[in-house]
């Protein structure tokens, strides 16, 4: 659900997106900093950090040289905006680097972040660094919620005030909901923080699989009665007929802390590994990213004779992490796309 | 005459001929140069000169010397209405 817009249709930005998905100029690139992270989210796609909240493998994650040389990598490939996530992004002590190097390339960089770590100096400091956004997930608007969702204390009251402080400052700040069965009661309360504070939002309800198989993240997903709930808002936005394909191997790229390539970070296909090797190599010469990119509206088969397609949501890579088909459905997505389907028959 | 300098915190890239530029922290502003444009924004370091820069562009186009100054100080007063360079003096 987006309730927001963030790139107008029709703007300069969407033409530029455009130009950028067909001659497959990966323009907006994320990099997974570190995986780790000061909360333990039930949630989390990464792994069960409620058992355990230590990164597995920490051998393999890239140097912060090698994230360096990617950065310059991704320039010369044609990112302009670069989103530096985590694991919690500024769990490093490499974060200012990172975005200095990529400021110094003239990147839009931006922070995805839980906003937990900030503080008034840590702020100023990425400013100076050259920081040009923020990406926050919000999980609820009170401390229970947070304690519930995150296994920490106090993060809520933390988290409203670097909000807060982060208004003060001319940093574009973007606001994600993340919307789940326990904190779907502070829906509103969420929104209210977002337009107090006159930031743009967007309501997240995807819970998906983990991509170490560990069981449990989806536990959380939003049920079907919420769900009526949030289609019937003002700005309930679905995908549209015959829009299958995204900007997955396009014009978006996601390298996770290990350095392997993926399509996008929200769609964990094996493409390669950037530690040992260029960047443009690989996005230019993977069979896998090449095999997305030729893909026809005719290869989603079960998407092109649904019956519900004008009432999906579906996204290729969530339904790759719940199961395993790029190209395939997902039963949540599909019972969603019916009750959209079922609102909007009433409503005509 | 030197040509003046790209404000320090837009960001931009080349995407094909053309040249997107954006100004995220002040004024929330997105802007889009042609080929000919993204030449002038790219010799716009504060070091160039003016007549360094039309001896570039007319090694590669067929301009009347006297439209193309014109052109460009017309360019470079828009650049500069919509504050993406700053002269430094």
């Amino acid at each position: 659900m987006k309730t927001e817009k963030y790139i107008p249709k029709g703007s300069i930005i969407e033409s530029s997106l455009r130009y950028a998905y067909k001659n497959s100029i990966p323009i907006i690139s994320t990099i997974e900093v570190t995986q780790d992270c000061n909360f333990s989210c039930t949630h989390c796609y990464n792994f069960d950090r409620t058992k355990i909240n230590k990164v597995p493998n920490r051998s393999d994650a890239m140097s912060p040289a090698r994230i360096l040389s990617l950065i310059d990598e991704l320039n010369q490939a044609g990112t302009l905006f670069l989103n530096l996530s985590g694991g919690e992004a500024l769990a490093t002590p490499h974060i200012f680097e990172y975005i200095k190097k990529a400021s110094s390339l003239n990147m839009e960089v931006r922070l995805k972040t839980n906003a937990s770590l900030l503080d008034q100096s840590i702020i100023e400091k990425l400013i100076q660094a050259g920081l040009k956004g923020m990406d926050i997930s919000l999980y609820g608007a009170s401390e229970e919620a947070y304690q519930k969702l995150t296994g920490t204390q106090g993060s809520f009251a933390k988290v409203l005030g670097n909000i807060s402080s982060l208004k003060k400052t001319k940093l574009d700040t973007h606001i994600s909901i993340i919307l789940n069965r326990d904190n779907f009661i502070e829906l509103e309360s969420m929104i209210e923080i977002c337009n107090e504070h006159q930031f743009l939002y967007q309501v997240s309800t995807e819970i998906t699989e983990r991509y170490d198989n560990s069981t449990g993240s989806r536990d959380l997903e939003i049920t079907d009665e919420q769900f009526k709930v949030l289609a019937q808002k003002e700005n309930f936005e679905t995908n549209g007929v015959g829009n299958f394909q995204c900007s997955c191997a396009r014009s978006v790229c996601g390298i996770n802390f290990a350095g392997d390539l993926y399509p996008c970070i929200g769609a964990p296909i094996f493409a390669g590994n950037v530690k040992d090797r260029n960047f443009n190599d690989l996005w230019k010469n993977s069979d896998v990213l090449n095999g997305i990119r030729d893909l026809k509206p005719t290869d989603f088969k079960e998407c092109i004779s649904c019956n519900y397609q004008e009432s999906c949501n579906r996204s290729s890579g969530s339904v790759f992490i719940n199961t395993g088909n790029y190209t395939g459905c997902d039963e949540t997505v599909l019972r969603q796309a019916k009750i959209t389907h079922s609102l909007k028959s009433k409503d005509s | 005459m030197t040509l003046p300098k790209k404000i320090s915190h837009l960001s931009w890239k080349k995407l094909g001929e053309s040249t997107l530029i954006l100004d995220s922290l002040e004024t929330n502003s997105a802007h889009q140069l042609d080929e000919i444009g993204s030449i002038i924004w790219n010799s716009c370091d504060g070091i160039t000169t003016k007549e360094t820069l039309v001896q570039l562009i007319l090694y590669e186009y067929e301009i009347d010397r006297e439209t193309l100054i014109n052109d460009i100080d017309l360019f470079l007063l828009n650049l500069h209405e919509k504050k993406l360079v700053i002269h430094e003096d």
